[in-house]
């Protein structure tokens, strides 16, 4: 029995690294839905492959959810095809669901229960075998670090290790693919780190992970490949990199210079001075801070220091910056991300 | 759906506000009926009562009303009167009733003197004297008539009133009729037969049991009181199928991308609070049945089938009310308790008032009883307890099971929907 049950599992992972070789884990082909005369997803297209982290980055009501929530089959959509690991998604496709684990947005757990009871009943719904689940309950207790809080009800938790509950509920069941839907929304700093620490040794052991935020600095720190979405349309795809490649900001420096707040005619010179160097796009000056945004260039700091002693322009404090997803945005959209 | 099935369990009886309004608030509306309707049974009861009787010349002369009085006492008191008299007690026949508890007498000479007892006394309730033409005539304090109105302070006070006074109007009618015979025929006085006749007065009423249960004026508060219970308990099925509802809770959209049938875990959580209903209804029936002394009938088999019936009813139409569409989980709560409450005062549980309500609606508008779920459960129960078939009782199943396959059919309509348009 022992040999033929290993056959059959060799087979049928042979069957599936074959599988996972010619299919993505997600495609999304022209995704549209309305809410009436409001489209909430504009053609969206989306390929996740196997085994990365997929951040899915916008500010809010930019479409994250719907997406996730059309791809998962909660909600009805008017036109486009979703395939998850090759096969159609439907609400009565068991098997697929089996693969599949989702940490929603908002806490979605029983209140009633224990943290091991709530886990467990999560657990239930997926696998039937009892010992099986007391294991895989276990593992996910130590995963997310609730072992001193198995006993404790929801409501005694902070809201760290609440999110952390929720995270393995999600989990549990181990399953190839997971659903992060904004996991770190109102989580203190440290609880931040360790759930996206979790999310990346997660990925590491083999789940394809798809990320959601508007949180740029954790899309970035864990995203293999990164969609930036607005208004239920793609606007960029990539990594973090080639993201930033798109855009001309290169480097943003900012020098202290409070002199020029009580001098216009100083100050006019100055503007004037460095926007005509040859790396500069844009300068401006507000609160005793000359910002300057710049091309790629490795002397740019060099230069506006230059310039500015040049013309005798005592300075303070100066710090150069490379861009980030926001000004990716930014350039991409003409609005901050987090408006 | 056995996973289901106890965690549905466990956050049923977990729940403290379901807890608390379904286990522990019928004990104890049903202790406050005790207070408020525990003397409603005693209401047709013969109470004692401390009268004065004026026991001057016509009393003694009287011997006719003397036997009377005399019967309605348990220790009949001896007047002074100088014509002797066969003993009263010994000779009365009270046809088997507990007549000889109404009455127990103070003799006092004059009516002077009767006033002044019943007004300096208030537990003499009043007096009895006896006219020159042989008739009695009561009178009661003022103390007695307000504490007669006030039904639910002095059980059985107006009952034993009016006994008292159908005995003495009967007795003075009986007076003047046989004193117009000897006026007008007093050759009928020598007629054994009639003489006999014109002193019996219980050929005219015979007393017979329509149910094999005493009556019970109270047991109908208690009964509505159970029928509350099993609707204030759909919040059960409410808060189950909320919970399974992607478009109602982030639980629900949880619980929708798992890979077990939508029907699997309703189901579950049906069964879960049926089970929790019917734990309810049972813990509020023992308290009324031993704590409270309400009658059930005896008949414990077919009360079980009851509570199970009102219990499936009630989990039914809380399915239909959670697969409600467009309403959120906190209107279908709240739809709940005001359906439970508006629907018991149709069933008559907030006291006479809403009793002759009840009573109203039966008689003038049968469509409306038949169709709230209330009136029904408490008809269950009314049912084994005032007849001794038990075709009124089936027909009340038969009922409320109707009611609760059109309830299932229609939340099984609402419910198989399995992508929303909105979450």
């Amino acid at each position: 029995m022992d040999g033929m049950n290993t056959a059959t599992t060799t087979a049928h992972n042979n069957a599936r690294t074959a599988d996972a070789q010619t299919t993505a884990a997600i495609a999304v082909d022209e995704l549209v839905k309305r809410y009436g005369e409001h489209i909430a997803l504009d053609y969206l297209t989306m390929q996740v492959r196997r085994g990365e982290i997929y951040g899915l980055l916008g500010p809010n009501g930019s479409g994250k959810t719907t997406a996730i929530n059309c791809i998962l089959g909660l909600l009805s959509y008017d036109s486009g095809d979703i395939r998850i690991f090759g096969e159609h998604m439907s609400p009565t496709n068991y098997a697929l669901k089996r693969r599949i684990g989702v940490v929603p947005q908002d806490i979605a757990v029983f209140n009633e229960l224990t943290v091991e009871e709530n886990i467990t009943y999560f657990c239930s719904l997926y696998v039937p075998e009892r010992a099986r689940r007391a294991q895989l309950v276990n593992e996910a207790i130590d995963f997310v670090g609730l072992g001193d809080y198995r006993t404790y009800r929801p409501r005694k938790l902070s809201g760290g290790l609440l999110r952390r509950l929720n995270i393995a509920c999600g989990i549990v069941h181990q399953p190839e693919l997971i659903f992060f839907d904004e996991p770190t929304v109102a989580v203190d700093p440290q609880s931040r780190n360790s759930i996206l620490e979790g999310i990346q040794r997660l990925n590491a052991q083999g789940s394809t992970v798809i990320y959601t935020s508007h949180y740029m600095e954790e899309v970035e720190q864990i995203c293999d490949r990164i969609q930036i979405i607005d208004h239920g349309r793609q606007i960029a795809l990539g990594t973090a990199d080639e993201l930033k490649r798109m855009i001309d900001v290169g480097e943003r420096i900012s020098v202290e210079a409070p002199t020029l707040g009580s001098d216009a005619k100083l100050r006019e010179h100055v503007l004037d001075s460095v926007r005509a160097l040859p790396a500069v796009i844009d300068v401006d000056f507000a609160d005793d801070m000359l910002e300057i945004t710049c091309t790629q260039g490795a002397h740019n700091l060099i230069d506006v220091l230059q310039t500015l002693r040049t013309l005798d322009v005592p300075l303070g404090h100066v710090s150069s910056h490379t861009p980030t997803l926001n000004d990716v945005f930014l350039a991409l959209t003409g609005t901050e991300l987090r408006d | 759906m056995w996973s289901t099935f106890l965690t549905a369990m466990r956050v049923n009886l977990r729940e403290k506000s379901s807890l608390f309004w379904l286990f522990c608030f019928p004990i104890l509306l049903s202790t406050m009926f005790l207070g408020m309707f525990g003397n409603l049974s005693a209401t047709y009861t013969i109470t004692t009562m401390d009268f004065a009787v004026v026991a001057d010349d016509s009393y003694c002369k009287a011997a006719g009303a003397r036997q009377l009085l005399d019967a309605m006492q348990r220790d009949p008191v001896t007047a002074d009167c100088s014509a002797g008299t066969e003993s009263a007690a010994d000779t009365t026949d009270t046809g088997g009733t507990d007549l000889h508890d109404l009455l127990t007498l103070h003799t006092v000479p004059t009516t002077d003197e009767a006033v002044e007892l019943i007004n300096g006394n208030a537990d003499v309730r009043g007096y009895i004297t006896v006219d020159g033409d042989g008739l009695m005539h009561m009178t009661i304090s003022r103390s007695t008539v307000s504490d007669a109105n006030d039904a639910m302070g002095s059980a059985g006070l107006p009952v034993s009133l009016s006994i008292l006074n159908g005995a003495i109007g009967m007795f003075n009618r009986q007076n003047v009729t046989v004193g117009d015979i000897v006026r007008t025929g007093p050759a009928l006085l020598r007629d054994s037969t009639f003489l006999h006749e014109t002193q019996q007065t219980d050929s005219f009423t015979h007393e017979i049991s329509l149910t094999h249960f005493q009556p019970d004026e109270g047991a109908r508060y208690y009964y509505a009181l159970l029928a509350m219970t099993a609707l204030m308990a759909m919040s059960f099925a409410v808060t189950s199928v909320c919970t399974t509802q992607a478009n109602l809770s982030a639980l629900g959209a949880r619980r929708s991308l798992a890979p077990l049938t939508k029907f699997r875990q309703l189901m579950g959580g049906f069964l879960a609070s049926w089970l929790c209903t019917f734990l309810a209804l049972l813990v509020a029936l023992l308290y009324i049945r031993f704590v409270c002394n309400v009658q059930f009938g005896g008949r414990w088999a077919a009360i079980i089938f009851a509570l199970l019936v009102a219990s499936f009813a009630a989990n039914a139409l809380g399915t239909l009310l959670g697969a409600l569409p467009k309403l959120s989980s906190g209107t279908k709560i709240g739809l709940t308790t005001a359906l439970s409450c508006g629907l018991s005062l149709l069933s008559g549980l907030y006291g006479s008032g809403a009793m002759e309500l009840s009573d109203w609606i039966q008689r003038n508008a049968p469509a409306v009883a038949l169709v709230n779920p209330t009136q029904q459960v408490t008809n269950l129960f009314y049912d084994l307890l005032y007849y001794d078939s038990y075709a009124p009782f089936f027909r009340t199943v038969g009922i409320l099971m109707i009611m609760s396959a059109i309830a299932l059919a229609l939340a099984t309509v609402f419910l198989r929907r399995q992508r929303y348009e909105h979450l």
